[in-house]
């Protein structure tokens, strides 16, 4: 018990020492306030838009707790649909059955294990680190998606689940690509933009396998539905002649119906849009008599600690549906920005759903710590996860754990004196007077502990 | 099942779920009261699509001067009739095609509430056509302007491999929350509808 608790104290400082550092960085600090507010702001403005919002979210709430609660026969009608329509479904339990799939398919590709792999934006595909598995197998991988494709030249994880390089700005940006063309490219957004363009057009035009995530999967039809904005995933999906899905299993709809009302609130709630610029709706491989398309179409589903997840009192996590909307609101993510979760996952859902997949990992396990459980969240969430429930939860699983004999003995002893009413007197009498100096307090020079929580607290009134 | 099927070994883990009634779908409202052509036009305006209203005897003709100066026309065969395409796909192959400047597709629909347009790959013949050209014109039956995105997916009975709703030109605001046009796919976007 005693090498657990070393061992808590030191992630507990490791988060702790992230998110100083982080704090301290200005240039993060301003890059990630400016983004979460326009992406928070352009949110409220297209929810206004639709005169039934709260209607919808009712809808999509209940949708998603509906298909998380009978995922098995929904999943078998989609895989006997989508089978039939000529797909591949591959099960994967963990990461390494989930890429050693995929490295399987790459390796049996007409371009065969040394393809070049165009890669769409997929947080299914962060979560079982694919990228390293296919490169250490031959493959040369490319990011496609302009942020991600930013943060694989800086060797980084993504820092947003929908903008996964905000924390970087265009002069970061400038160099990394003046360092992979070996010319200047300079830090002009527009022309960031075009080198990525021309940079990207080649490896559509040359790959073999092209690889994308999935925002839903619709059971109804076999269907696997894909939204972005920039058309490479509409690229991944189309040029190569393999495409590859990976999926989070828990990402799917019973019908039509369902997927339009889940559409309606996904894009307003990410980026403000009524609709992401593409909305695929991929119904199975290449037919007959059409020009183009792939001829294999594969589709990975990965468990990946979800359905231990789905036996806990945490399933309504998997609600999810990976809006970013509540990184946006949230006053510690805002302040800090994704890396410091060290998770796929950050902000509110990032502190939830971490420690629910990794169960296993300490540092997994102090992130519900990193919230100030004002609800923002939980207020933002299109489909009405209780985020700040949840996380208040996974804090009491913890307690137990992470209490030093100290704190134990503390307050236990303080929930016996305040059972006596002569000591709970004196305790409030001390108050009174303690609150009083306050005011001196408040004049100590702005250095140390007083000075930092001065600084942005206030002390209630005493009575 | 078999025990060492994958798919039920995946499946038998999850828990069996209570038959439950369905949930409840709404269509979507919006505040905006615009109606029809008029709505479709202003909403993909707003987006930075252009558009214009033509006859059918006229299509060929605005496709070939909305591509002066944009480079070679690449379509699929009888995308609009009269218009003889500097390019045919697929018979041009797809580095010609990539290098083309404008691409030309009919529509199956669109969708006034949002400015969408919806394309499919079994009528399209091709879903590069509108995929690699920094241009594409969307040729769009007036008739077949609905209200949205989701009226559509609605009715629809049996999907094609690929069906895409595109709403407005290629976009990101991956750097520095700024917003660029023409990222990978078509950054201008030209709405022909025919009356
Ligand atoms: S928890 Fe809700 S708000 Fe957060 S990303 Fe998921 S769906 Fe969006």
């Amino acid at each position: 018990m005693a090498s657990t608790t070393a061992t808590e104290a030191a992630t507990l400082n490791s988060f702790n020492t992230r998110a100083r550092q982080a704090l301290r960085d200005e240039r993060l600090r301003d890059a990630v306030a400016r983004s979460t507010d326009l992406l928070g702001s352009r949110r409220v403005e297209a929810l206004s838009e639709l005169a039934n919002a709260d209607e919808l979210r009712d809808a999509a709430a209940a949708i998603r707790s509906a298909s998380v609660s009978r995922l098995r026969s929904l999943l078998d009608e989609w895989s006997d649909n989508f089978t039939a329509l000529g797909g591949t479904v591959h099960w994967a339990r963990d990461a390494a059955e989930a890429t050693g799939a995929i490295a399987e398919i790459v390796a049996a590709s007409p371009a065969g294990p040394g393809a070049v792999v165009a890669k769409g934006k997929s947080m299914a595909s962060e979560e079982i680190h694919l990228n390293e598995v296919l490169a250490s197998a031959g493959a040369d991988v490319i990011e496609t998606d302009l942020g991600e494709f930013i943060i694989q030249l800086a060797g980084e994880a993504p820092s947003h689940i929908i903008a996964p390089a905000l924390h970087k700005d265009r002069f970061q940006i400038a160099d990394l690509f003046t360092a992979d063309s070996g010319q200047a490219v300079s830090a002009e957004i527009h022309e960031e933009a075009a080198y990525a363009r021309d940079r990207l057009r080649r490896a559509f035009l040359d790959a073999g396998v092209g690889i994308t995530g999935v925002n839903f999967a619709v059971a109804s039809t076999g269907s696997i539905c894909l939204v972005e904005n920039e058309g490479n995933g509409r690229m991944c999906s189309s040029l190569p002649s393999v495409h590859v899905a990976i999926m989070g299993m828990e990402r799917i709809v019973a019908d039509l119906a369902e997927l339009d009302v889940m559409l309606n609130l996904l894009a307003r709630s990410a980026t403000g849009q009524a609709l992401t610029v593409y909305t695929n709706l991929i119904t199975g491989p290449r037919r007959d008599g059409e020009a183009d398309g792939p001829e294999n179409l594969h589709v990975v589903v990965l468990d990946g600690g979800r359905s231990a997840a789905l036996h806990s009192q945490y399933s309504s996590a998997l609600s999810c549906i990976r809006c970013g909307a509540c990184l946006n609101v949230c006053p510690v993510y805002r302040q800090v920005g994704g890396h410091v979760y060290e998770s796929v996952y950050s902000g509110p859902i990032g502190a939830v759903l971490t420690p629910i997949l990794r169960p296993d990992d300490p540092s997994a396990r102090e992130l519900p710590e990193a919230s100030s459980l004002c609800g923002a969240c939980t207020e933002a969430c299109p489909v009405q996860i209780p985020l700040h429930d949840l996380l208040l939860k996974l804090r009491l699983e913890r307690a137990p754990e992470s209490a030093t004999a100290t704190r134990r003995w503390g307050f236990r002893l303080w929930s016996l004196a305040w059972s006596l009413p002569l000591v709970r007197h004196i305790s409030r009498v001390l108050t009174r007077l303690g609150l009083r100096c306050t005011r001196v307090l408040r004049r100590l020079p702005s250095r140390g502990w007083p000075g930092a929580w001065n600084k942005c607290r206030d002390l209630p009134r005493a009575r | 099942m078999n025990a060492h099927n994958p798919k039920s070994a995946f499946l038998t883990r999850l828990p069996e779920g209570e038959a439950t009634q369905p949930p409840p779908t709404p269509v979507a409202q919006y505040v905006s009261d615009r109606k029809g052509t008029q709505a479709f036009i202003a909403a993909w305006g707003a987006l930075g699509g252009t558009s214009q209203i033509a006859s059918a005897a006229e299509a060929a003709v605005a496709v070939k001067t909305y591509s002066r100066g944009r480079g070679d026309i690449l379509a699929s065969p009888g995308a609009v009739e009269g218009l003889v395409p500097d390019l045919t796909w697929p018979d041009c192959g797809r580095q010609a095609a990539a290098a083309a400047g404008v691409g030309v597709v009919r529509a199956e629909a669109a969708a006034q509430a949002t400015g969408s347009v919806i394309i499919r790959s079994d009528t399209n013949l091709g879903r590069s056509v509108s995929l690699l050209p920094p241009a594409c014109v969307f040729v769009i039956d007036e008739s077949t302007i609905m209200e949205s995105l989701g009226a559509y997916l609605r009715r629809l009975s049996a999907l094609p491999s690929q069906l895409v709703a595109v709403t407005g030109p290629s976009r990101s605001a991956d750097i520095e929350s700024t917003l660029v046009i023409g990222v990978h796919g078509p950054g201008e976007v030209h709405a022909l509808i025919i009356r």
